[in-house]
């Protein structure tokens, strides 16, 4: 019986043990899982934020850096969809908008609205996306008009850029 | 014996309950610290475009010393009864850098800010004592608080001598209730 009982003591603490084990075979196995999302979300953040920085130091887009051009903006929306053409020099799958803060409702830049227009999109789809916003100036080469003639103007707007991701 | 077997093995429960416990610790640990650096940058890059931005922005004045907005900061120390539209540079100041900065607020909500202007290299005494501006929250200056700050530096000529200000934007979060 007590030999047994014994038996019984040491079965039940391997069948325990071997349990423990499961556990934390399958709590490593979902710590990797969890490590390897939390690191696809950081690498796909650090790419949203560093097309961010490539963007608003672009000669394609920019008079100087942080301070976009609308004329070449205009020109570029005006051309249609020009997707294949900029994902080749900026990679897949991103988006960016910009939006002047003039306090005016949002009119699109198009050969028909320039210049009393606020607002550029290139490449904007209903995906989800992580992005970034930062402040940065429109150089409006058609800023105000006087009786001396046509002045530029700086303005104040804001960049969404980013990157889709599924 | 039968009870020193029993010992022995309860010990080793105990043992490999405290190793999951061990485990499990350093996984929340280590999890918490796998936090990416992007955001602590985004914001460093956001409040130091911001600056800059609204540095260059143009007031909607055409006059020399209102034509941008550090134009009109640099007037507020070295020509303060310069006036802008119909106020004086400072006002002037005051007024479009708070306009812009409320519409920033739309786009990125819960932040206050401070704007400071220093002379750099000299004292500006319009009225005997030594002159700084401040537009926004003044009580970010004193408190202890997570800030983000940005700085540039505005050079201005006057009278063939060159004048250098320190523009500093600080940023905090503002507390929810």
């Amino acid at each position: 019986m007590k030999a047994q009982m014994g038996i019984m003591e040491y079965i039940i603490m391997t069948f325990f043990m071997v349990v423990v084990i499961i556990v934390i075979i399958f709590f490593l196995i979902g710590f990797q899982v969890g490590q390897f999302t939390l690191q696809k979300h950081g690498s796909e953040t650090d790419r949203a934020l560093a097309l961010s920085k490539q963007i608003v130091s672009s000669p394609l887009f920019v008079k100087e850096e942080s301070v976009f051009d609308d004329g070449k903006l205009t020109s570029l929306t005006t051309l249609g969809n020009i997707c294949p053409e900029l994902e080749a020099m900026f990679g897949n799958d991103w988006f960016f908008e910009i939006t002047v803060l003039d306090s005016q409702p949002i009119v699109p830049c198009t050969r028909n609205s320039y210049p009393n227009c606020n607002y550029w999109a290139f490449c904007v789809q209903d995906e989800n996306s992580i992005s970034f916003d930062f402040p940065v100036n429109i150089h409006r080469s058609i800023g105000f008009s006087d009786s001396t003639g046509i002045f530029s103007r700086t303005d104040i707007g804001i960049i969404k850029a980013g990157i889709y991701v599924n | 014996m039968l009870t020193n077997q029993k010992r022995t093995g309860q010990t080793t429960i105990i043992f490999i309950l405290i190793v999951i416990v061990i485990f499990a610790g350093m996984a929340v640990f280590l999890l918490s610290l796998a936090e990416t650096v992007s955001q602590s940058e985004y914001i460093t890059l956001y409040t130091y475009n911001l600056l800059s931005s609204l540095l260059k922005t143009d007031t909607g004045q055409t006059a020399f010393s209102c034509k941008t907005v550090s134009d009109v900061l640099a007037c507020s120390f070295l020509t303060p009864t310069y006036v802008c539209g119909n106020q004086d540079c400072f006002n002037f100041a005051d007024e479009t850098i708070n306009a812009r900065m409320d519409q920033f607020a739309v786009v990125k909500e819960g932040f206050r800010y401070l704007l400071t202007v220093e002379p750099e290299g000299f004292v500006s005494l319009p009225y005997g004592s030594p002159y700084t501006i401040e537009i926004g929250d003044s009580s970010l200056k004193e408190e202890k608080i997570e800030k983000i700050t940005a700085r540039e530096r505005i050079q201005k000529v006057l009278d063939g001598k060159p004048y250098l200000l320190t523009v500093t934007l600080t940023l905090a979060k503002k507390e929810t209730a």
